[in-house]
């Protein structure tokens, strides 16, 4: 080799070896900061998860207030709901999560015990004007006195039927739950053994279940207190017992009918898209999702929601659908309430926004909405059924942990499988339950 | 001002800052979260430390007992066949036959797409209750079968997908087949061996090496696969096809029980590497290095 070929080699390992160090420093010190400063200017992250049209309104709106706070930006990050909890709990233990985060309700059990877990929000009563949230809405965002998270909107499940189907067979939608059970054969009888008037993944049986419980006793069905079910062994029982009717009366499929088509979302199973499965029981802020995937033209109307006679409360599962709350340990939380007033507040973001998180629970934000005619059929209809519907009874955010959950669903599919009897099934439904609750409620 | 050594280390730095990083601390971090209580919304300092009570509590697991069984199941299933499956394939496809690269590339390819997630996808519509297996069967009259909704099944569903990606194997089988003299074949024609005694006498054992290097990766793939069950059944009917891997992601990212989770990544490990050291010191006794037998010669003469 002459020297000006190794002259030339050795700057060439140069160049890429300053190429390379500058990789790794870059990558070592890319620790993200919350937020950044820079000359005056602030750059807030906020996180979410929806769907497209979400993401689409969500940005356009984020842009608006670029234009109205030309020193703040923001920088939104975006991604669907798998994945999304164990992407922001990975940032929270590792102190990368953004400024502003889209939460969950019953995620504030888990980042927040203590109400220390997210930047106290009483404190920006300059920047948010709470006055459009009632007592309860803020209630629910509360721990240990911090104002943790402000409720977008607030879901409840209610039962969404398809009413091509029903009125395929000619029957009416039922409005109590013998009727509901009346439907099954009547299904079966006029449309064939592939119609069935409700369907649902487990964790959807299992809120169904809880309601029609709730109903009888008037409590909530777990106590957070006591770490334990808030019901009788003989409660269980008869929660077993739902199931098993709900199977053999053919009213929802059982679990191997369900299993067969693989672990798939209700919405995107191919009896749901055509009709056979002719209802679900969902939450009103994501019903849209389901309608969406419906071949051809098919309606969806909201079911009389079924009560027990003489129940004094539906039993709904009624609570904020999604939250914003802000990083404890941002560098602006005060641009960070501007922002979330802008979002839920200010009639420019509202308008951006839409109806994409359901409908929106601050009271400026829905008049606005509903003036300009962008609340939709179904959204109004559910709105009017849970201001109508008694909803006294507040759940406990441990009936919906995964493993609460799980508890449930491995019982009633050992049951539906024929590996344990009805008898067994309730006794393991208070036993083990209890268990979990016990292990999981710290 | 850079001497030769210093520029190689620095050309392997980004390698090696790379695998401590990403690699080494990680594993060695979730041997010490294994011995704790970590659950992965806290503050990793607030962790208490349990001793081994993770890998006691496992005995108690009935789910964990179930999960294990599986995953035992599946790889005791899926690594023979599919050994003996690539193998077939590489044998027939080692034969001088018409457009004999067609069929090479075309039973390569799906082992390049793989056990991927839209693979995956493809494989539960093949098999739901009305996909497209069923509906094959209904053409011709025969009842389609709940592939998806029983346990049996489900996880036959889930093996088949495994076999299904034999390609890999099969493509280092042939590079095998390819390195065994022509001469060898010639000569046990001469004597008038037949082409199944060729087989078993001459081809079998000079590809042991190969055979050998494939049991290894695929007994490692295969306590590894994640993609099928969490796509195609989540894990179910009644956990049949809840592989351990599964169960890693569930209690870490669903029930956010790091340290459990941790410790459950650990006794896989531990279960791979028992199955790798049993292979190694088997070898000896069943597979056959060329190196060794000019050795012995050589030894011998001497």
């Amino acid at each position: 080799m002459s020297d000006l070929t190794l002259a030339a080699t050795r700057l060439h390992r140069r160049t890429l070896l300053l190429g390379a160090a500058a990789v790794t420093g870059l990558s070592a010190c890319s620790k993200t900061q919350t937020s950044s400063s820079n000359g005056g200017a602030i750059t807030l992250r906020m996180s979410w998860w929806g769907g497209t049209s979400a993401h689409k309104a969500t940005l356009n709106a984020l842009q608006l207030f670029e234009k109205r706070h030309p020193h703040i930006r923001v920088r939104g990050e975006y991604t669907g709901f798998t994945g999304h909890l164990e992407r922001l709990t990975t940032q929270i233990a590792g102190e990368t999560a953004p400024d502003v985060m889209q939460i969950n309700w019953y995620w504030q059990t888990l980042f927040s015990r203590d109400g220390e877990g997210f930047t106290d929000l009483n404190q920006h009563k300059n920047e948010i004007d709470f006055s459009q949230f009632d007592a309860r809405t803020l209630s629910m965002g509360t721990t240990g006195g911090k104002l943790n998270a402000l409720a977008i909107s607030n879901a409840a499940r209610l039962m969404y039927l398809n009413k091509t189907t029903y009125d395929k067979a000619g029957l009416s939608l039922p409005d109590t739950w013998d009727s509901l059970f009346a439907r099954g054969p009547q299904f079966k009888a006029k449309l064939g053994d592939a119609y069935y008037p409700l369907d649902g993944l487990f964790q959807d049986f299992i809120a169904l279940a809880r309601s029609y419980i709730v109903q009888k006793t008037g409590k909530a069905l777990v106590n957070s207190e006591t770490k334990s079910l808030n019901c009788t062994r003989a409660d269980m029982h008869e929660y077993a017992g739902f199931y098993a009717k709900m199977i053999s009366d053919h009213v929802w499929p059982s679990a191997q009918v369900r299993a067969s088509y693989g672990y798939l979302p209700q919405q995107e199973m191919r009896p749901w898209i055509n009709g056979e499965f002719a209802g679900t029981y969902q939450w009103n802020s994501a019903i849209e999702k389901y309608t969406d995937t419906l071949a051809g033209k098919q309606e969806v109307a909201l079911a009389p929601y079924p009560m027990r006679p003489g129940a004094t409360d539906a039993g709904l599962l009624y609570r904020p659908s999604m939250m914003f709350a802000v990083n404890a340990k941002s560098q602006h939380p005060r641009e960070s309430a501007m922002l979330i007033n802008f979002l839920l507040n200010d009639p420019e973001g509202v308008r951006a926004m839409e109806t994409k998180r359901g409908v929106p629970v601050s009271k400026t934000a829905q008049k606005i909405l509903r003036d300009d005619g962008l609340i939709g059929k179904l959204q109004q209809d559910s709105e009017d059924m849970l201001a109508r519907l008694p909803i006294n009874v507040l759940e406990s955010p441990y009936f919906e942990h995964p493993r609460v959950r799980d508890g449930f669903q491995d019982i009633l599919e050992a049951f539906g499988y024929g590996k344990i009897t009805l008898e067994q099934a309730g006794d393991a439904l208070y036993d083990d339950i209890n268990a979990i609750l016990h292990r999981i409620i710290r | 001002m850079f001497n030769d050594k210093k520029i190689g280390s620095l050309y392997v730095a980004p390698f090696v800052i790379g695998f401590l990083l990403f690699t080494a601390f990680p594993f060695v971090a979730s041997f010490v979260l294994s011995l704790t209580d970590a659950q992965l919304q806290d503050q990793l300092g607030s962790a208490n430390f349990t001793g081994i009570q993770n890998y006691t509590e496992m005995g108690r697991d009935a789910t964990f007992q179930k999960s294990l069984g599986v995953t035992f199941f599946y790889v005791f299933i899926t690594v023979p066949l599919k050994l003996a499956f690539a193998l077939f394939i590489a044998v027939v496809l080692n034969f001088k036959l018409r457009a004999i690269g067609f069929f090479r590339t075309a039973y390569y390819l799906p082992s390049i797409l793989g056990g991927s997630v839209a693979i995956a996808i493809v494989w539960r519509f093949v098999f739901a209750g009305d996909g497209l297996i069923n509906q094959a069967l209904e053409m011709i009259g025969i009842t389609g079968v709940n592939w998806l909704g029983e346990p049996n099944t489900a996880m036959f569903s889930i093996i088949l997908l495994r076999l299904w990606q034999f390609g890999s194997a099969m493509v280092v089988f042939l590079a095998g087949l390819k390195a065994i003299p022509e001469d060898l074949y010639e000569a046990a024609d001469l004597d008038g061996a037949s082409r199944l005694r060729q087989f078993w006498m001459i081809t079998l054992p000079l590809l042991t090496p190969v055979l050998f290097f494939n049991f290894i990766m695929q007994i490692v793939q295969a306590f590894q696969e994640f993609n099928g069950p969490y796509i195609i059944t989540g894990g179910g009917p009644l956990k049949s096809s809840y592989l351990l891997p599964l169960m890693i992601y569930e209690e870490g990212f669903k029930y956010f029980n790091l340290g459990y989770s941790s410790a459950l990544s650990w006794v896989l490990f531990v279960i791979i590497a028992v199955f790798t050291a049993i292979a190694f010191w088997s070898q000896k006794h069943w597979v056959f290095y060329a190196q060794d037998r000019e050795d012995k010669n050589g030894g011998a003469q001497k």
